[in-house]
């Protein structure tokens, strides 16, 4: 079943203004609901913001610029005062509002709780041709969605952070938090943009080029590949490259990674398969016997298995891939993958028997998903097993920031 | 695994018994056995005998064993996708034209239903039992992505399990999403299979694999725009694939390992022969 744009959430219409605000009194007015919005929630203050138009925010996010370029040069100076369009904030007033850079965080947040929890915001209702999107599932287009405004938005309103959002811990805290979800909801469209713009800004976050990498990982994906055809058959391109661009540019993201913080072996268990389907396979070998003498746990330690077997049979070893797949199927006994693997090899050895006792194994299995664990199938879909704690971060020190 | 994914748009198979336990492509390959379906203006020819028959092996002329012909009993392995993306109506017609085609079983055929979706699940195993397969066959439900490649590898290796001479139809309505197999690999595996895959291909989407597949095993794939003439479109599988002749030969004059192309003619009719265009002898290990 196709699901939105939306998390499992609060489910509200936003409710409409009678009279269209003026640019100042917008900006007091959002500046307000910032204050009052209490983050995570869909409560009135989200409600009325989602209620703006796209041009109405973009202007917006403009005057949170200069507002807080002012506050950031002048907040010791009280005899200052800022004036936009007709209205003049005195630092004293500004204050009550406003307190910097924390204040942005808590706007943004305000912006991205819109983006996840309010159906049809005015920007979606309202959108032009450049939002729309292509739902994909299984490999098929499915339709089209319009995107929310929101999310860029809440970059916009970072963009202001002073004196400058590069390196600002807050601000990376809500790109992270940001990109998790994204990525957790399959929001490609959105999360694309988003990360291109979080690498410039934090260019020594391994989170960030992980993520990145991910992404790139998942387009070269057969699910995703296919969905391009699919698409391309009836007219539509989408912003993704060939397999094996894609496939270049994770490994790219993933060595990146890996110079940030070698420690990371997912990265490097991820690079072994982008560089398998590259097909160097040597290279391949190499950087999962490197992740696996790390010492991987789980599911990371299955895929490094697997992909490894996968490597030493390509290379021409299948005693060594054997045991790979082997080592696979002892630590995820009801997975699917490695017998047909082991299976596959056998039969391609000549050994029929073997080929059909490996088999065996998968068809002893239950038909019933519910009992059956295979990591593989999984492999593509987000890494992160902490979006919730870092949204929740997010919030968290958003609020403190204020108090 | 449902959630959809959002993009920015860049305007932006007795006789058969006999044959099938003499090991068929090991390093020292003693028997090779091919089906073969022969046809004059489109019609399946009957009663054709092994002086009938021209076979090439890498160029070389082999004296044909045996040919058998209708009377051996099938193997018929169901690979059926019952992905998320198959709707009621589809899944309806089937079930329909998977009871139908059980219906067209004779006594000594036998029948195992795989279905898959991201998994792959041996829903009934090899079994005369029909009854088995038709309530196997109504207890599957649609749900998950689409693993064909490693479904396609299962299947015809569920027809290697036992001795006789083994179809396997594969229907699908997408491609491969989720398979860890990679269909290469597979279709090297079907060079040495001795199972005949036919394969059902509904809608747009349309997999390289199964054509490859297909071709690599002797069979066919029929494309076809909607499940609703599903039942005449497995009825006519089966009844080509009883048409088939069943040839054995042992290798003569040609070396043991590797690609074996394989030629098969008529002699004296100008007769379309459809079968498998090779094999693949394993070496030693």
């Amino acid at each position: 079943m196709p699901l939105l744009l939306c998390a499992a959430a609060a489910h509200a219409q936003p409710a409409r203004r009678p009279e269209p605000l003026l640019p100042a009194d917008r900006l007091v007015a959002w500046l307000e609901d910032v204050q009052r919005h209490t983050p995570g929630a869909a409560d009135g203050a989200a409600l009325e913001v989602a209620n703006w138009s796209r041009s109405d925010l973009e202007i917006l996010a403009g005057d949170i610029r200069k507002v807080s370029a002012f506050y950031y040069r002048f907040h010791q100076d009280r005899g200052r005062s800022l004036r936009i369009y007709d209205r003049t904030f005195s630092l004293d007033e500004l204050e009550k509002i406003f307190v910097g850079n924390a204040t942005l965080l808590r706007g943004a947040l305000l912006h991205s709780d819109i983006a996840m929890y309010v159906v049809d915001d005015l920007s979606v209702r309202s959108g032009g041709e450049q939002d729309i999107t292509f739902a994909v599932d299984d490999g098929r287009g499915q339709g089209t969605r319009r995107m929310t405004v929101h999310w860029r938005i809440g970059r916009l309103v970072l963009d202001a952070v002073a004196p400058s959002p590069k390196d600002n811990a807050l601000a990376l805290l809500w790109y992270r938090a940001s990109a998790a979800y994204l990525l957790r909801q399959g929001h490609f469209a959105e999360v694309h943009a988003h990360l291109d713009i979080a690498r410039q800004l934090f260019p020594t976050s391994a989170d960030v080029f992980l993520d990145s990498a991910y992404l790139r990982e998942k387009f070269a994906s057969p699910e995703i590949q296919a969905a391009v055809q699919d698409l391309k058959s009836r007219g539509t391109t989408l912003n993704v490259e060939s397999d094996r661009t894609e496939l270049a540019r994770a490994e790219g993201f993933f060595r990146q990674v890996l110079s940030l913080d070698p420690a990371r072996v997912e990265a490097g268990v991820r690079l072994g398969h982008v560089l398998g389907e590259l097909g160097r396979h040597q290279e391949a070998a190499a950087e999962l016997r490197q992740a696996i003498a790390e010492g991987p746990k789980g599911a990371l330690r299955y895929f490094a298995e697997l992909f490894l077997g996968r490597e030493e049979e390509l290379l021409g070893d299948r005693e060594a891939a054997r045991a790979h797949f082997q080592e696979a199927a002892v630590r995820f006994p009801d997975a699917q993958s490695p017998h047909l693997a082991l299976s596959r090899l056998a039969r391609q050895s000549g050994d029929r028997a073997a080929a059909l006792r490996a088999l065996e194994h998968v068809t002893s299995l239950p038909a019933d998903e519910s009992y059956r664990a295979d990591p593989w199938w999984v492999y593509f879909m987000y890494h992160a097993d902490d979006v919730d704690e870092l949204i929740d971060q997010a919030r968290a020190r958003a609020v403190e920031s204020v108090q | 695994m449902t959630r959809p994914l959002l993009f920015v748009m860049a305007l932006m198979a007795a006789a058969g018994s006999l044959l099938a336990q003499v090991p068929a492509f090991s390093s020292k390959v003693e028997a090779v056995r091919v089906d073969v379906l022969v046809t004059e203006n489109g019609r399946p020819v009957r009663g054709l005998q092994a002086g009938d028959f021209d076979v090439l092996d890498n160029g070389v002329p082999q004296p044909v064993d045996l040919v058998s012909y209708e009377d051996i009993p099938l193997n018929v392995i169901l690979a059926f996708d019952m992905s998320e993306s198959l709707d009621q109506t589809s899944l309806d017609h089937l079930r329909n034209a998977g009871k139908t085609l059980l219906d067209g079983l004779n006594r000594d055929d036998r029948a195992a239903l795989v279905t898959f979706s991201h998994v792959v699940a041996q829903r009934a195993p090899l079994t005369s039992d029909f009854d088995r397969v038709r309530a196997a066959l109504d207890d599957a439900a649609p749900s998950g992505h689409t693993s064909l490649v490693d479904a396609s590898f299962a299947a015809m290796m569920i027809g290697e399990s036992d001795v006789g001479r083994s179809l396997v139809i594969v229907f699908s309505d997408g491609v491969d999403t989720t398979s860890w197999l990679s269909a290469e690999s597979v279709l090297e595996t079907a060079r040495r299979c001795d199972a005949v895959v036919y394969g059902v291909e509904v809608g747009k989407s349309r997999s390289g694999f199964s054509r490859e597949l297909t071709s690599a095993t002797g069979g066919r794939l029929m494309e076809i725009q909607s499940t609703r003439d599903l039942n005449a479109t497995f009825r006519a599988i089966l009844d080509e694939f009883r048409q088939r002749y069943l040839i054995s030969y042992s290798p003569k004059g040609v070396a043991g390992a590797g690609w074996h192309r394989l030629e098969v003619r008529v002699k004296g009719r100008n007769a379309a022969v459809k079968s498998r265009p090779g094999y693949l002898a394993a070496g030693p290990g």
